[in-house]
Protein backbone atom coordinates (compact mmCIF):
# COMPACT_ATOMS: atom_id res chain seq x y z
CA UNK A 1 0.00 0.00 0.00
CA UNK A 2 1.17 3.65 -0.36
CA UNK A 3 0.02 6.92 -0.42
CA UNK A 4 -1.80 9.11 -3.46
CA UNK A 5 -3.77 11.55 -4.07
CA UNK A 6 -5.11 14.97 -2.31
CA UNK A 7 -7.65 13.27 -0.20
CA UNK A 8 -5.29 10.64 0.47
CA UNK A 9 -2.65 13.03 0.99
CA UNK A 10 -5.01 15.08 3.17
CA UNK A 11 -6.76 12.43 5.70
CA UNK A 12 -3.46 11.19 6.00
CA UNK A 13 -4.39 7.41 5.49
CA UNK A 14 -4.39 4.94 2.39
CA UNK A 15 -6.45 4.49 -0.98
CA UNK A 16 -8.50 1.52 0.83
CA UNK A 17 -9.51 3.37 4.17
CA UNK A 18 -10.57 6.62 1.85
CA UNK A 19 -12.70 3.59 -0.33
CA UNK A 20 -14.22 2.26 2.90
CA UNK A 21 -14.75 5.90 4.26
CA UNK A 22 -16.91 6.74 0.75
CA UNK A 23 -18.83 3.24 0.92
CA UNK A 24 -20.03 4.36 4.47
CA UNK A 25 -20.99 7.67 3.41
CA UNK A 26 -23.26 6.72 1.19
CA UNK A 27 -24.85 3.65 2.89
CA UNK A 28 -25.33 6.67 5.78
CA UNK A 29 -26.56 8.82 3.29
CA UNK A 30 -29.11 6.04 1.63
CA UNK A 31 -30.34 4.59 4.95
CA UNK A 32 -31.20 8.55 6.24
CA UNK A 33 -33.28 9.20 3.22
CA UNK A 34 -34.92 6.21 3.46
CA UNK A 35 -35.50 6.87 7.55
CA UNK A 36 -37.25 10.22 6.02
CA UNK A 37 -39.48 8.57 3.47
CA UNK A 38 -40.82 6.64 6.83
CA UNK A 39 -44.70 6.32 6.55
CA UNK A 40 -47.11 8.86 9.05
CA UNK A 41 -50.19 7.94 10.15
CA UNK A 42 -53.39 9.76 11.12
CA UNK A 43 -56.97 10.98 11.41
CA UNK A 44 -59.70 12.07 13.69
CA UNK A 45 -63.20 13.06 13.18
CA UNK A 46 -63.94 15.08 10.35
CA UNK A 47 -67.42 15.59 10.59
CA UNK A 48 -69.82 16.36 13.79
CA UNK A 49 -73.51 16.76 13.29
CA UNK A 50 -77.05 15.86 12.10
CA UNK A 51 -77.38 13.89 9.13
CA UNK A 52 -80.48 14.25 7.55
CA UNK A 53 -83.46 12.04 6.73
CA UNK A 54 -83.32 9.52 3.64
CA UNK A 55 -80.09 9.75 2.18
CA UNK A 56 -78.20 12.26 4.45
CA UNK A 57 -74.59 11.56 3.85
CA UNK A 58 -71.20 12.92 4.79
CA UNK A 59 -67.80 12.21 3.22
CA UNK A 60 -63.97 12.91 3.10
CA UNK A 61 -62.32 14.13 0.17
CA UNK A 62 -61.10 11.23 -2.25
CA UNK A 63 -57.53 10.67 -1.21
CA UNK A 64 -54.60 9.98 -3.97
CA UNK A 65 -53.73 6.74 -5.72
CA UNK A 66 -50.05 6.77 -6.24
CA UNK A 67 -47.84 9.71 -4.95
CA UNK A 68 -49.94 8.99 -1.95
CA UNK A 69 -50.34 11.78 0.92
CA UNK A 70 -53.49 9.91 2.34
CA UNK A 71 -54.41 6.67 2.11
CA UNK A 72 -58.25 5.49 4.20
CA UNK A 73 -58.19 2.58 5.25
CA UNK A 74 -60.66 2.97 8.31
CA UNK A 75 -64.04 4.56 8.37
CA UNK A 76 -66.38 5.24 11.74
CA UNK A 77 -69.94 6.31 11.72
CA UNK A 78 -70.93 6.99 15.56
CA UNK A 79 -74.63 7.50 16.88
CA UNK A 80 -77.17 6.85 19.00
CA UNK A 81 -77.71 2.84 19.63
CA UNK A 82 -81.44 3.05 18.03
CA UNK A 83 -80.28 4.75 15.07
CA UNK A 84 -79.36 2.62 11.72
CA UNK A 85 -77.06 3.63 8.90
CA UNK A 86 -73.68 2.78 6.78
CA UNK A 87 -70.25 3.61 6.67
CA UNK A 88 -67.90 2.38 3.37
CA UNK A 89 -65.60 3.41 0.94
CA UNK A 90 -66.58 4.76 -2.27
CA UNK A 91 -64.16 4.87 -5.34
CA UNK A 92 -63.90 7.39 -8.24
CA UNK A 93 -66.51 5.99 -10.04
CA UNK A 94 -69.19 6.11 -6.90
CA UNK A 95 -68.96 2.38 -6.45
CA UNK A 96 -69.36 1.39 -2.88
CA UNK A 97 -66.78 -0.96 -1.41
CA UNK A 98 -67.23 -3.12 2.30
CA UNK A 99 -70.23 -1.25 3.19
CA UNK A 100 -71.19 -2.11 6.49
CA UNK A 101 -74.69 -1.17 7.85
CA UNK A 102 -75.67 -1.62 11.50
CA UNK A 103 -76.96 -0.04 15.00
CA UNK A 104 -74.84 2.32 17.39
CA UNK A 105 -71.19 2.99 16.28
CA UNK A 106 -70.05 0.97 13.09
CA UNK A 107 -67.26 0.88 11.67
CA UNK A 108 -65.42 -0.57 8.41
CA UNK A 109 -61.66 -1.24 7.46
CA UNK A 110 -60.22 -1.40 3.69
CA UNK A 111 -57.08 -4.02 4.06
CA UNK A 112 -54.20 -4.95 1.60
CA UNK A 113 -53.16 -0.88 0.17
CA UNK A 114 -56.19 -1.55 -1.98
CA UNK A 115 -55.06 0.34 -5.27
CA UNK A 116 -57.99 2.17 -6.00
CA UNK A 117 -58.91 5.96 -5.31
CA UNK A 118 -61.39 5.82 -2.40
CA UNK A 119 -63.27 8.17 0.18
CA UNK A 120 -64.97 7.63 3.05
CA UNK A 121 -68.62 7.98 3.56
CA UNK A 122 -71.68 7.82 5.85
CA UNK A 123 -75.15 7.36 5.31
CA UNK A 124 -78.34 7.95 7.19
CA UNK A 125 -80.69 5.29 4.78
CA UNK A 126 -83.70 6.20 7.87
CA UNK A 127 -86.57 8.17 7.56
CA UNK A 128 -85.22 10.15 10.30
CA UNK A 129 -82.79 12.61 11.22
CA UNK A 130 -79.97 11.97 14.06
CA UNK A 131 -77.36 12.97 15.17
CA UNK A 132 -73.85 11.33 14.79
CA UNK A 133 -69.77 11.47 14.74
CA UNK A 134 -67.58 10.60 11.60
CA UNK A 135 -64.44 9.66 11.56
CA UNK A 136 -61.81 8.34 9.46
CA UNK A 137 -57.75 7.35 9.65
CA UNK A 138 -55.20 6.84 6.72
CA UNK A 139 -51.80 5.96 6.48
CA UNK A 140 -49.89 8.04 4.01
CA UNK A 141 -46.47 7.10 2.25
CA UNK A 142 -44.66 7.96 -0.87
CA UNK A 143 -45.71 5.37 -3.49
CA UNK A 144 -42.37 4.25 -5.71
CA UNK B 1 -3.39 9.53 13.09
CA UNK B 2 -5.65 6.82 13.53
CA UNK B 3 -7.38 8.50 15.90
CA UNK B 4 -7.76 10.69 13.27
CA UNK B 5 -9.14 8.96 11.08
CA UNK B 6 -11.65 7.79 13.00
CA UNK B 7 -13.13 11.17 14.10
CA UNK B 8 -13.25 12.49 10.76
CA UNK B 9 -15.27 9.75 9.66
CA UNK B 10 -17.86 10.03 12.07
CA UNK B 11 -17.94 13.32 11.23
CA UNK B 12 -18.80 13.05 7.93
CA UNK B 13 -21.09 10.40 8.23
CA UNK B 14 -23.36 12.02 10.40
CA UNK B 15 -23.26 14.84 8.22
CA UNK B 16 -24.22 12.23 5.38
CA UNK B 17 -26.70 10.70 7.69
CA UNK B 18 -28.48 14.17 9.10
CA UNK B 19 -28.22 15.96 5.33
CA UNK B 20 -30.07 12.67 4.00
CA UNK B 21 -33.04 12.52 6.22
CA UNK B 22 -33.30 16.12 6.33
CA UNK B 23 -33.12 15.81 2.14
CA UNK B 24 -36.03 13.29 2.43
CA UNK B 25 -38.38 14.95 4.93
CA UNK B 26 -37.87 17.95 2.53
CA UNK B 27 -38.20 16.55 -0.78
CA UNK B 28 -41.33 13.78 0.64
CA UNK B 29 -42.40 15.14 3.71
CA UNK B 30 -45.55 13.97 5.06
CA UNK B 31 -48.73 15.31 5.80
CA UNK B 32 -47.96 14.63 9.22
CA UNK B 33 -45.06 16.75 9.37
CA UNK B 34 -47.37 19.38 7.34
CA UNK B 35 -50.47 18.96 8.89
CA UNK B 36 -52.15 21.82 6.43
CA UNK B 37 -50.93 20.53 3.58
CA UNK B 38 -52.94 16.79 4.34
CA UNK B 39 -55.94 18.57 5.54
CA UNK B 40 -56.02 20.55 1.95
CA UNK B 41 -54.91 17.47 -0.13
CA UNK B 42 -57.58 15.30 1.69
CA UNK B 43 -59.89 17.21 3.37
CA UNK B 44 -62.45 20.05 2.72
CA UNK B 45 -63.57 19.69 5.82
CA UNK B 46 -61.55 20.24 8.85
CA UNK B 47 -59.77 17.52 11.38
CA UNK B 48 -61.94 18.52 14.55
CA UNK B 49 -59.30 16.43 16.52
CA UNK B 50 -56.76 14.78 15.07
CA UNK B 51 -55.93 11.45 16.49
CA UNK B 52 -52.48 9.49 16.09
CA UNK B 53 -52.80 6.45 14.98
CA UNK B 54 -50.44 3.45 15.95
CA UNK B 55 -48.13 2.18 13.18
CA UNK B 56 -49.26 -1.14 12.32
CA UNK B 57 -49.73 -3.53 8.94
CA UNK B 58 -51.54 -3.02 6.11
CA UNK B 59 -54.75 -5.10 7.76
CA UNK B 60 -54.83 -3.31 11.05
CA UNK B 61 -58.42 -2.06 11.34
CA UNK B 62 -59.61 -4.13 13.79
CA UNK B 63 -56.56 -2.44 15.89
CA UNK B 64 -57.88 0.76 14.86
CA UNK B 65 -61.37 -0.24 15.54
CA UNK B 66 -60.85 -1.54 19.02
CA UNK B 67 -58.63 2.03 19.91
CA UNK B 68 -61.28 4.08 18.76
CA UNK B 69 -63.93 2.34 19.83
CA UNK B 70 -62.91 1.36 23.21
CA UNK B 71 -63.12 -2.58 22.64
CA UNK B 72 -60.95 -4.63 25.35
CA UNK B 73 -59.50 -7.10 23.23
CA UNK B 74 -58.34 -9.02 25.65
CA UNK B 75 -62.21 -10.02 27.14
CA UNK B 76 -63.62 -10.92 23.92
CA UNK B 77 -65.97 -14.05 22.96
CA UNK B 78 -65.61 -15.99 20.09
CA UNK B 79 -68.65 -16.71 18.67
CA UNK B 80 -67.28 -19.00 15.75
CA UNK B 81 -67.46 -18.90 12.06
CA UNK B 82 -70.21 -18.56 9.85
CA UNK B 83 -70.65 -19.30 6.49
CA UNK B 84 -67.33 -21.30 4.56
CA UNK B 85 -64.60 -21.21 2.68
CA UNK B 86 -64.45 -17.82 0.91
CA UNK B 87 -67.54 -16.46 2.57
CA UNK B 88 -66.50 -17.49 6.12
CA UNK B 89 -66.74 -14.64 8.62
CA UNK B 90 -65.37 -14.73 12.01
CA UNK B 91 -67.73 -13.55 14.72
CA UNK B 92 -66.85 -11.70 18.28
CA UNK B 93 -68.48 -10.15 20.90
CA UNK B 94 -66.22 -7.57 22.23
CA UNK B 95 -66.90 -5.49 25.77
CA UNK B 96 -65.93 -1.68 25.89
CA UNK B 97 -64.15 0.20 28.56
CA UNK B 98 -67.05 2.87 28.07
CA UNK B 99 -69.54 0.32 29.37
CA UNK B 100 -70.89 -0.78 25.57
CA UNK B 101 -71.01 -3.76 23.74
CA UNK B 102 -69.67 -5.01 20.20
CA UNK B 103 -69.94 -7.26 17.44
CA UNK B 104 -67.37 -7.69 15.35
CA UNK B 105 -67.27 -9.71 12.03
CA UNK B 106 -63.86 -10.45 10.24
CA UNK B 107 -63.71 -10.53 6.70
CA UNK B 108 -61.64 -13.71 4.73
CA UNK B 109 -60.17 -10.57 2.71
CA UNK B 110 -58.83 -8.71 6.39
CA UNK B 111 -61.69 -6.34 6.00
CA UNK B 112 -63.58 -5.70 8.92
CA UNK B 113 -67.55 -4.62 10.20
CA UNK B 114 -68.32 -3.01 13.83
CA UNK B 115 -71.60 -2.56 15.49
CA UNK B 116 -71.21 -1.26 18.73
CA UNK B 117 -74.44 -0.16 21.62
CA UNK B 118 -74.01 1.75 24.19
CA UNK B 119 -75.36 -1.03 26.90
CA UNK B 120 -73.11 -4.12 28.60
CA UNK B 121 -75.25 -6.19 26.32
CA UNK B 122 -75.76 -6.85 22.80
CA UNK B 123 -79.44 -7.78 23.74
CA UNK B 124 -81.16 -4.94 26.25
CA UNK B 125 -82.80 -3.51 23.10
CA UNK B 126 -83.73 -6.71 20.96
CA UNK B 127 -82.98 -10.64 20.96
CA UNK B 128 -80.51 -10.29 18.39
CA UNK B 129 -77.38 -7.79 17.30
CA UNK B 130 -76.65 -7.60 13.71
CA UNK B 131 -74.14 -6.42 11.23
CA UNK B 132 -75.09 -5.91 7.13
CA UNK B 133 -72.17 -7.04 5.22
CA UNK B 134 -71.72 -6.43 1.29
CA UNK B 135 -69.28 -5.17 -1.23
CA UNK B 136 -70.74 -3.24 -4.64
CA UNK B 137 -73.22 -1.09 -5.00
CA UNK B 138 -75.66 1.20 -4.91
CA UNK B 139 -76.46 0.16 -8.38
CA UNK B 140 -77.76 -3.34 -7.91
CA UNK B 141 -76.01 -5.00 -10.32
CA UNK B 142 -72.61 -3.90 -9.17
CA UNK B 143 -73.00 -5.74 -5.75
CA UNK B 144 -70.85 -8.86 -5.59
CA UNK B 145 -72.67 -10.20 -2.36
CA UNK B 146 -75.14 -9.08 0.65
CA UNK B 147 -75.47 -10.76 4.04
CA UNK B 148 -76.83 -10.37 7.44
CA UNK B 149 -74.25 -11.86 9.81
CA UNK B 150 -75.13 -11.78 13.86
CA UNK B 151 -75.74 -13.01 17.12
CA UNK B 152 -78.89 -14.41 19.11
CA UNK B 153 -80.15 -14.04 22.73
CA UNK B 154 -79.87 -17.42 24.04
CA UNK B 155 -83.56 -18.92 23.97
CA UNK B 156 -83.78 -17.88 20.30
CA UNK B 157 -84.86 -20.27 17.83
CA UNK B 158 -84.66 -18.96 14.86
CA UNK B 159 -83.97 -16.03 12.99
CA UNK B 160 -85.36 -14.86 10.00
CA UNK B 161 -84.69 -11.93 7.11
CA UNK B 162 -87.78 -10.66 5.38
CA UNK B 163 -86.55 -8.84 1.88
CA UNK B 164 -88.00 -5.74 0.29
CA UNK B 165 -89.46 -7.61 -2.08
CA UNK B 166 -91.51 -9.21 0.92
CA UNK B 167 -89.94 -12.75 0.67
CA UNK B 168 -89.09 -13.85 3.85
CA UNK B 169 -85.43 -16.12 4.57
CA UNK B 170 -84.81 -18.39 7.47
CA UNK B 171 -80.66 -17.43 8.39
CA UNK B 172 -78.26 -20.14 9.15
CA UNK B 173 -77.74 -20.07 13.09
CA UNK B 174 -74.98 -22.02 15.04
CA UNK B 175 -74.83 -23.16 18.41
CA UNK B 176 -73.05 -20.12 19.94
CA UNK B 177 -76.13 -17.90 18.33
CA UNK B 178 -74.14 -16.63 15.72
CA UNK B 179 -76.15 -16.37 12.02
CA UNK B 180 -75.95 -15.76 8.75
CA UNK B 181 -77.98 -14.97 5.72
CA UNK B 182 -76.52 -14.46 2.24
CA UNK B 183 -79.42 -13.08 -0.27
CA UNK B 184 -78.83 -14.51 -3.44
CA UNK B 185 -77.08 -12.78 -6.02
CA UNK B 186 -79.93 -12.79 -8.54
CA UNK B 187 -82.38 -11.68 -5.92
CA UNK B 188 -80.06 -8.61 -4.61
CA UNK B 189 -78.98 -8.04 -8.77
CA UNK B 190 -83.11 -8.02 -9.06
CA UNK B 191 -82.79 -4.69 -6.53
CA UNK B 192 -84.30 -6.81 -3.58
CA UNK B 193 -82.55 -6.14 -0.06
CA UNK B 194 -83.13 -7.12 3.87
CA UNK B 195 -85.57 -5.22 5.54
CA UNK B 196 -86.13 -6.86 8.78
CA UNK B 197 -84.35 -9.03 10.77
CA UNK B 198 -87.31 -11.38 13.20
CA UNK B 199 -85.77 -13.65 16.08
CA UNK B 200 -87.78 -16.60 17.43
CA UNK B 201 -88.62 -17.88 20.66
CA UNK B 202 -90.40 -20.66 21.54
CA UNK B 203 -92.65 -20.87 18.38
CA UNK B 204 -93.48 -16.91 18.62
CA UNK B 205 -91.88 -13.68 17.45
CA UNK B 206 -89.43 -12.50 20.52
CA UNK B 207 -88.19 -9.07 18.28
CA UNK B 208 -87.33 -7.13 15.32
CA UNK B 209 -85.39 -4.79 14.00
CA UNK B 210 -86.05 -2.69 10.91
CA UNK B 211 -83.17 -2.74 8.29
CA UNK B 212 -85.14 -0.64 5.84
CA UNK B 213 -83.53 2.02 3.76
Amino acid sequence: LHRSGPVAAALGTTKAHVCLGFLLIVLAATFGFKAGLARADGGGIYFQGTWAANGGTHPTDYDDTCNVLIYWYYGEFDKSSADNGRVMFIDSGGTWHHPVSGLGSIATSEPNYASYQKKVSTLNYTNIAYPGTAIAAYHSFRCT
Amino acid sequence: MVRRLVLTFVLVLAIALTASYALGRFVFGHPADHPHQAQRASHSRHLVSAVKQPKSSSNDGLATAAAHLGMIMSKKADLGTVGSGATAVHLLSVPTSRGGSCLVAENPDGSIGVSCLDTPSLFTNAPVAYLELSDGGPDPATIKYDRIVGVAKPGVSAVEVQLSSGKTAAASVISTGAFDYEVPLSTVHAGSHPSKLIAHEGGQVAGTIALSR
